[in-house]
């Protein structure tokens, strides 16, 4: 159906304004309105974007500080181990030190005795606290004294130092009382070969 | 308040709720880049640490090398815990085998403490207290055999006095042999 454009006319007939317009500056309002919405979709696309790559460098990151936590966690666990054996092998070598073999110094000791010199009795014993240290206790009947200093000279060259020393004649028979510390020689630690090797024929 | 007024109020409104939300935006962007940047600052304090933790157990490795070495030689010679029975029947296989004359031999187990402090890593000794009556070069003989092939063996104590028989000694001994707390490793 056709309409008459006069007919269409009549629906937009001029109006009246019935209010009142608005102060000039209201003009800015809308301007400013616009320069907002550029202003979020400039700065607002900005942000985002921003946003995003630091999330991203966040998240390698993050991952990247895990990994290397992993990696200390690891590395102390391997110290802690490591310290524990340590501690278990400082036991041992402390054992192994202070288990020196007792015979070649009875031999030493027994070889020592000039003629006419009979050991009544020989004691040596270990101390339990600190093992490189020996309790000497021996009797001899002996024409003179001087045999024992013959014997504590054999003493130290087996790398024993002795340390408060008594001396005393009871019935007859000298008896010396001393603390023989040995002394670990220089040069490397012995091996269990090394130890065997230590042993002499009385 | 007219219409007129009342829209433009609205939009004045949208404008700042607009520019707020830009800068929210902003703000968020610049949070997140001090987060990755803080996280940057962690990493790298983790990087100083992990470098000292590295040049620490280098450290500690060369420090213990000798000690390691020296504790794998005597390790397979030290009997463990599972093996007290054998430790106290390798003395006693060794006492009948020494055709000696054996007074007497007493077998204990005693706790291994140093200053009252107990030993963690050879917690228990066999001490084997034995009494022989003999010549002397067989008594010495024996002790340095023992020594020779028990090297972790130690003597305690030993008294030499004289013999009931003509130059035979009598030989109180203490034989003591630590036990380990874990397997060694193969002889």
């Amino acid at each position: 159906m056709l309409i008459n454009a006069r007919n269409i006319d009549d629906f937009k007939t001029e109006r009246k304004d019935l209010l009142p317009a608005l102060p000039v500056t209201y003009r800015l309002v809308p301007i400013l309105f616009y320069l907002s919405l550029a202003f979020l979709a400039v700065v607002g696309s900005t942000a985002m974007w921003h946003a995003r790559v630091a999330l991203q460098r966040y998240q390698n990151v993050v991952q990247a500080t895990s990994a290397l936590q992993g990696k200390i966690d690891a590395t102390k666990a391997a110290r802690s181990e490591l310290e524990k054996a340590i501690r278990e092998a400082t036991d041992l070598e402390n054992w192994v030190l202070g288990s020196m073999p007792l015979q070649p110094l009875i031999v030493e000791i027994v070889r020592s005795m000039d003629e006419g010199t009979t050991i009544v009795d020989l004691g040596i014993e270990r101390d339990p606290e600190t093992p490189s240290q020996l309790r000497l206790s021996l009797t001899l009947n002996s024409d003179s004294d001087k045999q024992i200093e013959e014997t504590m000279q054999k003493v130290r060259l087996l790398d024993y130092r002795e340390f408060s020393p008594t001396q005393s004649m009871v019935n007859g028979n000298y008896e010396y009382r001393a603390s023989l510390l040995w002394r670990k020689p220089s040069g490397p630690m012995p091996s269990p070969q090394d130890r065997a090797k230590e042993i002499v024929q009385p | 308040m007219n219409t007129k007024q009342l829209a433009a109020v609205l939009l004045v409104v949208s404008i700042v709720l607009i520019f707020q939300f830009g800068m929210s935006l902003r703000t968020r962007a610049t949070a997140a880049a001090s987060q990755a940047d803080a996280a940057v600052v962690e990493q790298e304090k983790l990087k100083t640490q992990l470098l000292a933790e590295e040049e620490l157990l280098d450290d500690l490795r060369k420090q213990s090398s000798d000690l390691t070495k020296f504790v794998e030689d005597w390790e397979p010679y030290f009997a463990v815990l599972e093996e007290q029975d054998e430790a106290e029947t390798t003395i006693s296989m060794a006492v009948r085998a020494a055709d000696m004359l054996n007074l007497s031999q007493r077998y204990e187990q005693v706790p291994h403490t140093i200053n009252n402090k107990s030993n963690d890593s050879l917690p228990i000794l066999v001490r084997s207290s034995l009494v022989f009556d003999d010549s002397y070069p067989k008594l010495l003989n024996w002790m340095g055999e023992m020594e020779r092939i028990e090297p972790t063996m130690r003597v305690g104590k030993v008294l030499l006095s004289r013999g009931s028989r003509g130059n035979d000694v009598k030989m109180e001994l203490v034989l003591e042999v630590p036990l380990r707390a874990k397997s060694p490793k193969k002889k």
